[in-house]
């Protein structure tokens, strides 16, 4: 039975790697093939040039848009750490009032895409225009709010990745043992201390994992840095790919080599993440059960409960509220409002069509992505199998590559293959599960590094199986990474765009395709009537989910 | 008598010739029709966004039995992806509707398919491409735009491209330029310009604008969207597209000014690629998009329709009556690097 079990593992462990060396190492393979060249695989008089890394490591313009780069992943991680990480201790722990209510929305600004985010901020804080700095003027303080700054940049895309942190701190709160917290304010130690010195090194895994995440996201984001930093001649690493991609000739060499910067930088976060975290133990979901309670804040509960509704009115409120307006107007601002934008959007031939498709690969993407993820998770954290330590690695090339790039490399996979995939929605599939596994295994990962081997060890003891022993007591235990991390995931899908441009075809037409149609016509309040309509689908969605597994959630909680 | 039995027969001569020429010609339109029935469909890549949508349904309303695909994605990626497609024998894509210089190179290239439309006879030589592989469908019409309630003085306003050259102090952070490195249609007016006023002039053009702390925007929709709300209400051009979806349609304040030197002229074409797998039905909607009646679809979008006998779109002036700047579009890319340098320089982006 244990060699029949540990055959299992083996065949599983296999085909996951398989599944991972088809869909991660066979499009980077040929994104790589395609920077030593001087024109696209398969092009005739291709020859082979280290010009496209000359290029992308000598010129001081590329030199510094890393740089700048850096400093724009930082602000960013900054500041999801800042409102993400209090957010989730907040709504996991504490008898904050409307504490679920919160927690229902936390997502919201996910599903305010990038773009919109960024033009919503606009109209917010531009020195000349922006509704915030109005009210500033009015109420007699000399400051004037600037989004055109790598403050203004870090602080979009902050907000904007900020409920990564939470769910990942969240997620590992929900999973601990309250005792030990108990143990520590039994022993004397206050609220905050307790907070400081007990939860959050505990929760550390998730901690680094959400912050290796947003880093990574961050430096990758092309929509953002593209519309508040060109304007003050602020380039980013992915500006300056999207120049090599937008003109003639294409240059696909030159933005492969460019994102090895990229590719560096996550690289390095992931080493760090695994030094950080080794030779330590983070194990609080034992074989004891146990019960989380919430900590009673007494009179500080409104402390935090202000705190989150700043949260919400910076993040979500004010962003939302000028799209929602945006889009009940014919163009900003000129008030006079009509449904007129809405009903240009229903009456897109291809509307219906792209709705359908994207719901469709957005929920096929998350589950396939989460089954890969979790068995992944297992194989690192789990077996003894030599190298899975480099399925990290593997797993996070493809998230620091901007998308249009990694699209490019699904396409030059994917054509030469017979069968029916290039042009049909498998491949924006195949390519989204590719590129985003490691926010899965990330997720999946984080809670897994809290449960303690005697658990699994108990239920192999007892005579079950390896997959027995996987769905009966594994799964349970980390569901909250698994439902995270697919809620995460499908809203990512929902509208991601840059992929979707390049896989996209006639009979596989995305919402995000649509969205940036309006972008390229200058139709921002019909773009933002598209927004309204994929944040309503979204989270109701979302909302739906959550009831389907949510009773279990909370009956585990 | 004579005169008029000469009269007689030559009008019976001409009247025969008439018919007989008019009878070949309908039986190849009835038997391309029957031929593009028979493949059932055809794709549309289109660097156009939405037009392609317009255009179907217009197209089924002659012809229901054809089914039309259409894609849309920028001009560049869509070459890249016809490329890539012809390179794996994947052919998918019958037209590609994109600038002429995407075709020209196609064209260079031997991936396009030669075709004399019937339809082309509706057309003014001059608006007529140098050869049969792609056939202009539209203009592009860049001028210099201004939100006029953002910015009243009428005084103020720009007359010409070269009055750049000396910006106003009133136009200092109130100006919006685009990024020729990541707009195709910023490098068409680069190009334009230095090709009208010499390269030193066109980039005095651009330091001018650096001296007016224009604002750099990597496509015209977030320039006009900048001009729009006021931010930045003088646009160094607009495309008259968007300009008539934010104007007519949507009566925002922008007023277009037409330059003493000529509104910059592009054109957006057609092109059946080689080895398309729907041929027939692709001549077919090739044919309609050049047609009377695909050309009203056209002007209805607010664009500028070449066919003879179409009016120009409500709002715009005629087309013949403006000054225009045009070029070229298969020298344009022989000197990209040089002129993005300058412009670079000029405008003091790295």
């Amino acid at each position: 039975m244990q060699t029949g079990g540990r055959c299992v593992e083996w065949v599983a462990s296999g085909t996951a790697l398989v599944v991972v060396a088809i869909l991660v190492l066979f499009p980077m393979g040929m994104l790589l093939y395609g920077s030593l060249l001087d024109s696209p695989p398969g092009e005739p008089g291709a020859k082979f040039t280290t010009e496209n890394y000359v290029d992308a490591f000598s010129k001081i313009s590329n030199r510094r848009a890393f740089l700048n780069t850096l400093t724009i992943g930082v602000i960013s991680t900054v500041i999801a750490l800042l409102l993400g990480v209090p957010l989730g201790w907040i709504l996991a722990r504490t008898n904050t009032p409307f504490h679920d209510q919160f927690e229902a929305i936390m997502i919201a600004p996910l599903l305010i895409p990038p773009v919109v985010g960024a033009l919503a901020w606009i109209l917010l804080a531009s020195p000349q225009i922006g509704v915030l700095n109005f009210a500033l003027k009015y109420l007699g303080i000399d400051v004037t709010l600037n989004i055109y700054t790598p403050w203004g940049i870090g602080w979009v895309i902050g907000a904007y990745l900020s409920p990564y942190m939470s769910l990942f701190v969240g997620g590992a709160l929900r999973s601990m043992d309250p005792s030990l917290e108990e143990a520590s304010r039994v022993s004397g130690a206050g609220l905050f201390r307790t907070a400081c010195r007990i939860t959050l090194p505990l929760v550390r895994p998730a901690l680094l994992s959400g912050m290796l995440l947003v880093f990574v996201i961050a430096v990758g984001i092309f929509g953002v840095p593209t519309m508040l930093g060109w304007t003050s001649k602020y380039y980013v690493l992915t500006s300056r790919i999207w120049m090599t991609l937008s003109f003639s000739p294409v240059n696909y060499g030159l933005a492969t080599a460019l994102s090895t910067y990229l590719i560096g930088i996550a690289m390095l976060g992931v080493f760090l993440h695994k030094r950080f975290l080794r030779h330590r133990s983070y194990l609080t979901v034992t074989g004891r059960g146990f019960r989380p309670g919430r900590i009673d804040l007494r009179g500080w509960r409104w402390a935090t409960f202000a705190f989150c509704c700043l949260y919400f009115l910076l993040t979500v409120a004010g962003p939302f509220l000028v799209t929602l307006i945006a889009s009940f107007v014919p163009y900003t601002w000129k008030f006079t409002f009509s449904l007129e934008n809405y009903q240009k959007i229903y009456g897109y031939q291809l509307f219906w069509q792209a709705l359908r498709n994207t719901v469709i690969v957005s929920a096929v993407g998350a589950t396939a992505s989460l089954v890969l993820a979790t068995v992944l998770s297992w194989l690192i954290h789990r077996t003894q199998i030599p190298g899975r330590g480099l399925i990290d690695y593997v797993v996070m090339l493809p998230v620091s590559l901007p998308g249009i790039a990694i699209a490019v490399g699904v396409v030059w996979t994917w054509i030469q293959v017979p069968i029916g995939i290039y042009g049909t929605l498998w491949i924006i599939v195949l390519g989204f599960v590719g590129r985003f596994l490691s926010y899965g295994v990330r997720s999946t990962s984080s809670n897994l590094m809290q449960i303690h081997p005697e658990l699994e060890g108990s239920s192999r003891v007892c005579g079950a199986s390896w997959a027995r022993t996987l769905i009966r007591v594994t799964l349970p235990l980390i569901k909250p990474g698994i439902i995270a991390g697919w809620v995460l995931l499908f809203i990512l899908f929902f509208s991601e765009l840059s992929m979707v441009m390049v896989l996209g075809s006639y009979n596989s037409v995305m919402l995000s395709m649509l969205m940036f149609e309006q972008w390229q016509l200058g139709q921002f309040t019909t773009l933002a009537a598209l927004s309204m309509v994929t944040f309503t689908v979204v989270f109701g969605l979302v909302g739906a989910f959550r009831r389907v597994v949510g009773a279990d959630f909370r009956m585990q909680a | 008598m004579d005169i008029r039995r000469t009269a007689g027969y030559l009008l019976a001569i001409v009247s025969c010739w008439a018919i007989i020429g008019l009878v070949p010609a309908a039986a190849a339109d009835t038997a391309l029709v029957e031929a593009a029935k028979k493949e059932g469909e055809v794709q549309i890549y289109s660097g156009q966004p939405r037009e392609a949508e317009q255009l179907a349904k217009a197209f089924n309303k002659k012809y229901p039995n054809i089914k039309v695909n259409y894609y849309d994605a920028p001009i560049w990626q869509l070459y890249e992806r016809y490329k890539g497609e012809y390179r794996a024998k994947r052919n998918i894509m019958d037209i590609l509707y994109v600038s002429e210089v995407a075709l020209a190179k196609l064209r260079d290239e031997g991936l396009l398919m030669e075709y004399n439309s019937p339809e082309l006879a509706g057309y003014a030589p001059e608006t007529l491409a140098p050869n049969r592989f792609w056939a202009i469908v539209k203009p592009f019409v860049a001028f210099p735009c201004v939100n006029a309630e953002a910015f009243p003085r009428k005084e103020l306003y720009p007359q010409d491209w070269v009055d750049f050259v000396s910006p106003k102090p009133e136009w200092s952070g109130k100006v919006s330029v685009f990024d020729p490195r990541s707009s195709g249609v910023a490098y068409d007016v680069l190009y334009a310009l230095s090709l009208k006023f010499g390269d030193d002039t066109t980039r005095k053009i651009y330091e001018g604008l650096r001296k007016a702390k224009a604002r750099i925007f990597s496509s015209t929709p977030e320039g006009m969207q900048a001009a729009v709300t006021g931010e930045a209400p003088l646009m160094f051009y607009i495309l008259q597209n968007h300009w008539a979806g934010a104007a007519i349609e949507k009566k925002a304040p922008l007023e277009i000014l037409i330059p003493k030197s000529g509104a910059i002229i592009s054109y957006a074409a057609n092109g059946i690629v080689k080895n398309a797998p729907h041929p027939n039905a692709a001549k077919l909607f090739y044919d309609f998009m050049l047609s009377d009646e695909g050309q009203r679809v056209f002007a209805g979008m607010h664009m500028y329709a070449l066919r003879k006998g179409v009016p120009p779109p409500k709002g715009l002036p005629d087309l013949k009556s403006i000054p225009k700047i045009t070029f070229d579009p298969a020298k344009e890319l022989a000197r990209q690097k040089e002129l993005i340098k300058l412009w670079t320089d000029a405008i003091g982006a790295e």
